[in-house]
């Protein structure tokens, strides 16, 4: 009798326990759901910014004007190196065409990002409702690789092209960008699409489970 | 598949009702509704158990097996 109150009171204990693990866990989740909610909004909204100042480089080419006080613009497609542009010495529409690329790459790194919060929120939706492993949240993870491995692809195309741009616009010698994959996040986009893979068993999984009574 | 359920059957010897069997075994009716309907993948020995223990039964009286030609194997799946 008293064994049996016993395994009662540990298999009560054990349900609290898993009750209050999914509790957390559920909290947890609507949390990171929200900051990706907020996240997508500020960089839809910076997306479409990002776009329309593109396009007004080309259609106003003398309203927009990033130079500071002293007439000079400074870039660094690379983040390595920064040059100082002045505006002063260079002709407006080599000016716009640096404008422009710069605006291109921030407009395409944008709607990669936003491409991926898409994904994102689907998948947290997904979590939200108590259904990690669904079909599409291993379809949505192998997408958000697959941008990761474009990202990897385009972004060096942008900053070699405008850099490049910028050489010529200084009449440079014996210096040139060189197209370079970024190799480190074509890898993070492999294993993304590999854990996808691994989600995907891992949906095969829960439906055995489910199936199961 | 060639199992066949005889879940219905039984009951209606028993003159028990589907929810009330859920109730006693502790699964929800609508897990019991998709085993009657042979729509679930396995059943673990617990709840076979739990089922068995009710209805005063075996395993046999609920659970048949039923040859059927050119079938595939589990390794195919």
């Amino acid at each position: 009798m008293l064994q049996s109150l016993h395994i009662i009171k540990v298999r009560v204990t054990e349900g609290k326990m898993k009750v209050q693990n999914l509790a957390k866990y559920n909290k947890l989740s609507k949390s990171i759901s929200s900051i990706v909610n907020i996240l997508f909004w500020i960089v839809l909204c910076l997306a479409v910014a990002s776009i329309l100042l593109t396009a007004g480089t080309r259609l106003f080419p003398n309203v927009i004007n990033l130079s500071n006080s002293d007439g000079n613009f400074n870039i660094s497609p690379d983040n390595i190196i920064r040059f100082e542009i002045s505006t002063a010495n260079m002709s407006q529409s080599g000016i716009n065409d640096i404008y422009s690329l710069l605006f291109i790459g921030i407009t395409v790194f944008l709607i990669l990002i936003l491409l991926v919060l898409i994904q994102l929120r689907k998948i947290l939706k997904n979590v939200v409702n108590e259904k990690p492993f669904a079909q599409e949240n291993a379809k949505r993870m192998k997408n958000i690789g697959y941008i990761v491995m474009a990202g990897s692809v385009l972004i060096p195309v942008i900053k070699t092209f405008t850099v490049n741009r910028i050489i010529n616009a200084f009449d440079l010698n014996n210096v040139s960008a060189v197209y370079k994959v970024n190799t480190e996040v074509l890898l993070i986009g492999l294993l993304i699409i590999l854990f996808s893979a691994i989600f995907s068993y891992g949906t095969y999984l829960q439906t055995e489970y489910d199936e199961t009574i | 598949m060639a199992i066949i359920i005889r879940l219905d059957r039984v009951l209606a010897d028993r003159k028990m009702q589907l929810g009330e069997l859920a109730d006693k075994v502790g699964i929800s009716i609508v897990n019991l509704s998709n085993l009657k309907t042979g729509k679930v993948r396995a059943i673990r020995f617990s709840t076979l158990n739990e089922i068995c223990k009710t209805l005063k039964c075996t395993p046999g009286d609920i659970l048949e097996y039923e040859y059927v030609e050119n079938e595939s194997s589990v390794d195919d799946d």
